[in-house]
């Protein structure tokens, strides 16, 4: 099979997993008539990486944001290491300090500097000393390959360095999990390998990730299970290589001869 | 490629020099045509240049300004607590919040000037104050700058541009990406911290032009505040005038303030973008 395949030279990985430290149940979420997800039900274990793939509209991005509460569930539980979201009085903002995420569009912080925005949250979130803060900034901006951006705005960066300066951001809070949801999708193809390499790292260290992509290179090279959706359901979950060289259900097939038949 | 650099660079420096020669060349041209054209008389700009009267003016601009900043600088945070009000999903919040706004936007500046003036429950306690020694000629400007009539001046225009400004605050914080927010939240920042650290400074930025407009219409309209009584800029031309009969005259000097002044609250507006350029846009040079 024809593989768009960024990863290819890297060997999979074995990851030793450990508790479950994302549990979804039975969740449900609508946007006024149209169902985004329905009932869906998950578990992702510490140190697992999750690839969600899915053609657009099935959910995958519903499902990601239900994590760290960018969207509330009309119905079902979700609980992040032990902390159930959906049970009322839980404070939010305390368990988005656990759960770092990058998205498709960067969004990084254009009013500020690359290290400002790699220091904001650890500051005022953290509450981190200025010092503490930049020197955990820098060595996150080395870890992802940019430290002479340090002084820079954003938008003096190409696409793949603001990727890498987000995922930065995003580890500055020393994260127990790590959501991408589309991180290369608005990406150059060649900008995409130096985010999926970092990302790579990642998962080599043990971090728990949930990456909704279509890169099949890195799903193959970094991830332990696939999760195929479909119409805001779980269709079909495997590991990598058996979900895409071997897929039980007719859509997954069918996805997966549209996305790579090229 | 480095010579070319340099030609446009040294074109764009002529370029500014031009422009500022041609502004320059307008506004005496405007000094000495006008005068011309509405047949306005040397001997009738002459009672304005002795000194006293000359302080009198001066301290005319004195009450126009610190009224306008007065009124400026509470107006911001008035303007965005009902930018982010009329944004609050919670209805007991958004409700009030839009119709303050509405309904301020919607009236005549004098008729709330008027009011404000009839019955503002500061007003009536802060109105015989009088802090200065009515002997002295700055006990009287400073009980000119505590009456009745500045305070309902700066409330209103206080209340009235934060009302509009709100408006213009929200689409500017509604032009923003929501990933921006999302970004900002996802990071555990609580919805304060969003806004004060992330969306605020931004949506500033954005509206910065259309913000400083409404400031140049704010210190023009404290020229209302003559109607009441607030004895500013506008209302002491008119007693000059009426000194002197030398209407054109003194309305026409008293237009160069205003416009001295205007130009300078524009001129911030250009430092402001040009310390903090737009990250999203780079705009040649014409």
């Amino acid at each position: 099979m024809e593989v768009t395949d960024n990863m290819a030279a890297v060997e999979p990985l074995k990851h030793t997993l450990g508790e479950p430290i994302i549990a979804m149940e039975h969740v449900v979420k609508r946007f006024g008539k149209l169902v985004a997800l329905s009932d869906v039900s998950l578990e992702v274990r510490k140190g697992e990486v999750l690839m969600i793939v899915g053609p657009s509209g099935s959910g995958k991005s519903t499902l990601l944001r239900c994590i760290n509460h960018l969207e509330v569930p009309d119905g079902g539980k979700v609980i992040i290491d032990g902390i159930d979201l959906t049970a009322g009085r839980t404070n939010i903002n305390k368990v988005r300090e656990e759960v770092g995420m990058v998205f498709q569009g960067f969004e990084l912080f254009p009013n500020l500097t690359v290290i400002e925005n790699v220091c904001l949250a650890q500051r005022v979130v953290r509450k981190r000393s200025k010092a503490e803060a930049q020197g955990i900034a820098m060595d996150l901006l080395k870890k992802v390959g940019i430290p002479e951006k340090a002084n820079n705005h954003p938008a003096q960066l190409s696409g793949g360095q603001q990727q890498r300066v987000a995922i930065a951001r995003a580890l500055a809070m020393q994260p127990k999990i790590m959501l991408f949801d589309e991180p290369t999708s608005a990406l150059d193809p060649e900008m995409i390998k130096e985010v999926l390499d970092v990302m790579l790292d990642l998962a080599r260290e043990g971090m728990t990730m949930v990456v909704v992509s279509h890169e099949m290179g890195f799903a193959r090279a970094a991830s332990n299970r696939v999760i195929f959706m479909d119409h805001g359901s779980i269709v079909e979950m495997n590991e990598p290589n058996e979900l895409f060289n071997n897929p039980q259900h007719e859509r997954t097939k069918l996805f997966l001869s549209k996305i790579l038949s090229h | 490629m480095a010579a070319t650099g340099v030609s446009t660079n040294q074109s764009v420096a002529l370029k500014r020099t031009l422009n500022f020669g041609l502004q320059l060349l307008g506004a005496l041209l405007i000094i000495v045509l006008v005068p011309i054209a509405f047949g306005m008389q040397w001997r009738n700009f002459e009672p304005l240049l002795d000194g006293i009267t000359l302080r009198f003016l001066l301290f005319g601009v004195v009450a126009t300004v610190v009224v306008s900043l007065v009124a400026i600088i509470l107006s911001l945070p008035l303007a965005t607590g009902l930018a982010l009000g009329r944004l609050s999903p919670i209805a007991a919040v958004r409700w009030p919040s839009i119709a303050i706004v509405e309904v301020v936007r919607s009236l005549p500046l004098l008729l709330v000037i008027f009011y404000v003036n009839l019955r503002f429950p500061l007003i009536d306690k802060l109105e015989n104050l009088k802090l200065g020694n009515p002997d002295s000629f700055f006990g009287i400007e400073l009980d000119r700058l505590l009456s009745r009539g500045a305070l309902a001046v700066a409330i209103a225009l206080t209340v009235y541009t934060a009302a509009v400004n709100a408006e213009l605050l929200r689409s500017g914080i509604n032009s923003l990406d929501r990933g921006q927010t999302e970004a900002a939240r996802s990071l555990g920042l609580t919805y304060w911290q969003t806004m004060r650290l992330v969306i605020l400074p931004q949506a500033f930025q954005r509206i910065l032009a259309p913000l400083i407009a409404q400031f140049t219409i704010l210190v023009k309209d404290t020229s209302l505040g003559s109607i009441i009584g607030f004895v500013e800029l506008q209302r002491r031309a008119v007693i000059l005038y009426q000194r002197d009969f030398n209407p054109m005259e003194a309305l026409f000097v008293v237009a160069l303030i205003y416009f001295a002044v205007n130009y300078l609250l524009g001129l911030t507006s250009k430092l402001v973008e040009r310390k903090r350029p737009s990250v999203h846009v780079t705009v040649p040079e014409f």
